[in-house]
């Protein structure tokens, strides 16, 4: 089978000492944020961004995906010990874990998550391997018309997925798409919305919207809250889980690795999506619903396996269609074309070095994980005391170093106080950032589609409709919104999303 | 702020009225900034027609929030805290300012010592030591070990 050689191929060049040095280095970032609450994998990512032009492009994607599948691991420590989940994506692995953990079986569950999140993670790897070579052949396929009608369903499902208000939702992905158009006009030379500032004749920079949005205007909201830390004083002792656990979590374990795989495609997905319904599945399928809340094991091996299937899957859109479904794969997307690649079919096939080398080294940085994260968990508990006031001024650091080298411009560091500003703003009318960063990375590919699919119907707006996948794409488009209006489900989606 | 005691219809959702004149506003910035570009046609269109609709349709959403804000779930705005804001984006602006004539080992200190009061909880004896290790940190690992081109001192000290 190709998929073997080329898997093979992706080990070799995962395994070459430098990239298993970066994916080190990812997992370990991607644990310590992980467990930090108060700063998340696309803050990182951002911040790291920069850096990374000096690496080669594998390198750089092998770490930047290490920091978020890293995260989801150990977002999960912390939600065990601390009743604090560290990430949004272990909301739901508190609820039962830290019940495990004051029960005095903190050390079951710990395993239990990561052995849950392993499995997941090697699935998930394997399925990446899988449904690559097929995409890309149907991306291939596409035309502007095609391609445009992807973009819109992503945008859409991302709308749908957001948590909150959904006209918020679509206003943010309008706003998004509308900073996406600043900057000089890729077909007429003409400046846009640019105050005639020569940096902006280039546009606005992702990192800086990311960094602002994501970095500085969290800061300033954590900073309005009162973080408590008791973390458990007890010893966690035993850590092997017995064999009724066993047999308790691994159903769980595959439920959630399915589920989890599923949703971090859609677009929109991702994995704090994949959590939530892993946890809201095992809840409805168990036999003993009463056990939930209180320190269920299938409560923790569901959740956590399934957003770390959904942190990995979210690649696969990325990687063959060139959309990103989330917020980090965004990031990704201004990772590539720092380097000057394209995200899209074209990949796969012009830089296969790059697409096993990274699927390779998801599993590798799985291995790590596991490993960094059962015997270490003293060490990452210890980081939690860690006040906050000594966290953010560190943060601002790297931002501020991070966003300076990407042009070595202090124009750009302006911008990110003025986008932190925005992005504070936003967040006090109840706003929310992903759906904005995913309209302003996907804006300048829309128009580009939007143009050439009208150019080629000679101006004909039919065209959209009159091509069969387009025509499907924009239908499926219709039905998510017309579900998502209606008012039965309006309440029940609320209700998927508030079950914390 | 409070919502005004008043009988009758009255706004319930501050935040959507708050949200949705931001996203109106912006749209009329927008519109106003691109009022000049060529719209062109759907067969070969203009710098200005993709930035135009979208626009339309950002004012239009922002419209609807506003004139949602009388019918749905209640809600109040957060206070804003103006001090943080302050020191935050302060110390942000300070650190731009001062890199590239001060260097590295001044301007990192500036916005690590300085941002550290925006927290309730700063002793500021504890931020200082923190802030020269973050320093000590930063050139260490970003000049000496990724070698991004930055000036470690100032300028008129060498």
């Amino acid at each position: 089978m190709d998929i073997f050689a080329n898997l093979l191929h992706g080990f070799a060049i995962a395994a070459s000492p430098l990239n298993l040095f970066f994916c080190l280095i990812g997992a370990l970032l991607g644990t310590l944020i992980g467990v930090l609450p108060g700063i998340g994998p696309v803050a990182t990512i951002a911040m790291l961004l920069p850096i990374t032009f000096n690496l080669e492009p594998v390198s750089a994607l092998i770490m930047l995906a290490g920091i978020f599948y890293g995260a989801q691991y150990g977002g999960s420590t912390t939600a065990i010990l601390v009743n604090m989940p560290g990430e949004a994506s272990s909301v739901v692995t508190a609820i039962d874990g830290y019940q495990m953990a004051r029960r005095g079986r903190a050390g079951p569950a710990l395993a239990i998550a990561a052995i849950g999140s392993f499995i997941a993670g090697s699935f998930a790897t394997i399925l990446v391997a899988v449904l690559g070579a097929p995409l890309t052949r149907a991306a291939q396929q596409f035309g502007p018309a095609e391609y445009f009608s992807l973009m819109v369903l992503g945008l859409i499902a991302a709308i749908v997925l957001a948590s909150g208000s959904v006209i918020k939702a679509i206003g943010m992905v309008f706003l998004g798409l509308l900073l996406g158009t600043v900057g000089t006009d890729i077909e007429t030379g003409q400046e846009r919305m640019t105050f005639g500032i020569p940096e902006l004749s280039d546009g606005i920079g992702f990192v800086t919207i990311a960094m602002g949005v994501f970095g500085i205007a969290e800061i300033l909201k954590n900073l309005e809250q009162t973080l408590s830390r008791t973390v458990l004083n007890q010893k966690i002792t035993g850590l092997m889980p017995t064999l009724r656990d066993m047999k308790e979590a691994a159903p769980a374990i595959a439920r959630g690795t399915v589920l989890g795989s599923i949703l971090g495609v859609l677009p929109g997905g991702g994995a704090t999506l994949s959590a939530f319904a892993a946890y809201s599945l095992e809840k409805k399928v168990s036999k003993n619903k009463a056990e939930f809340g209180r320190g269920a094991i299938a409560g923790v091996a569901a959740p956590e396996s399934a957003n770390n299937a959904g942190a990995q899957t979210s690649f696969i859109p990325l990687l063959t269609l060139g959309i990103p479904p989330n917020a980090v794969m965004a990031l990704m997307v201004g990772a590539l074309t720092i380097h000057g690649i394209t995200p899209g079919p074209q990949v796969m096939t012009k830089q296969p070095d790059l697409f096993w080398g990274l699927i390779a080294s998801m599993w590798i940085g799985n291995v790590m994980l596991v490993i960094i994260n059962l015997p270490l968990v003293g060490l990452w508990v210890k980081l939690l005391q860690v006040p906050y006031r000594l966290l953010f001024p560190a943060i601002l650091l790297f931002c501020g170093i991070g966003v300076y080298s990407l042009n070595n411009s202090a124009f750009d560091i302006f911008a990110v106080a003025a986008f932190g500003l925005f992005g504070y703003v936003l967040l006090k009318f109840g706003f929310e950032g992903a759906p904005l960063l995913l309209g302003f990375v996907l804006s300048p590919l829309l128009e580009e589609n939007l143009r050439r699919a009208l150019r080629l119907s000679r101006g004909d707006p039919w065209v959209f409709l009159e091509r069969p996948i387009s025509a499907t794409l924009l239908a499926v488009c219709v039905l998510l919104l017309v579900i998502v209006l209606l008012p039965s489900i309006r309440s029940k989606r609320e209700e998927v999303f508030k079950e914390e | 702020m409070s919502s005004p005691v008043r009988r009758g219809i009255s706004v319930r959702s501050w935040q959507d009225l708050a949200g949705g004149l931001t996203l109106l506003a912006l749209a009329l910035l927008a519109l106003y900034l691109i009022r000049e570009l060529p719209l062109g046609r759907a067969v070969r269109m203009g710098p200005g027609y993709l930035p135009t609709l979208l626009a339309y349709c950002l004012g239009g959403l922002g419209a609807l929030l506003v004139g949602r804000c009388w019918l749905t779930s209640p809600d109040q705005l957060e206070a804003w805290s103006i001090r943080n804001l302050a020191i935050v984006l302060g110390a942000i602006i300070l650190f731009g300012l001062t890199l590239r004539e001060a260097g590295l080992v001044i301007s990192a200190f500036l916005l690590t010592f300085v941002s550290a009061f925006a927290a309730r909880d700063v002793r500021w004896k504890e931020s200082a030591a923190f802030s020269v290790g973050l320093v000590l940190f930063g050139v260490l690992v970003f000049v000496e070990g990724l070698g991004l081109p930055l000036t470690i001192w100032p300028r008129w000290f060498l």
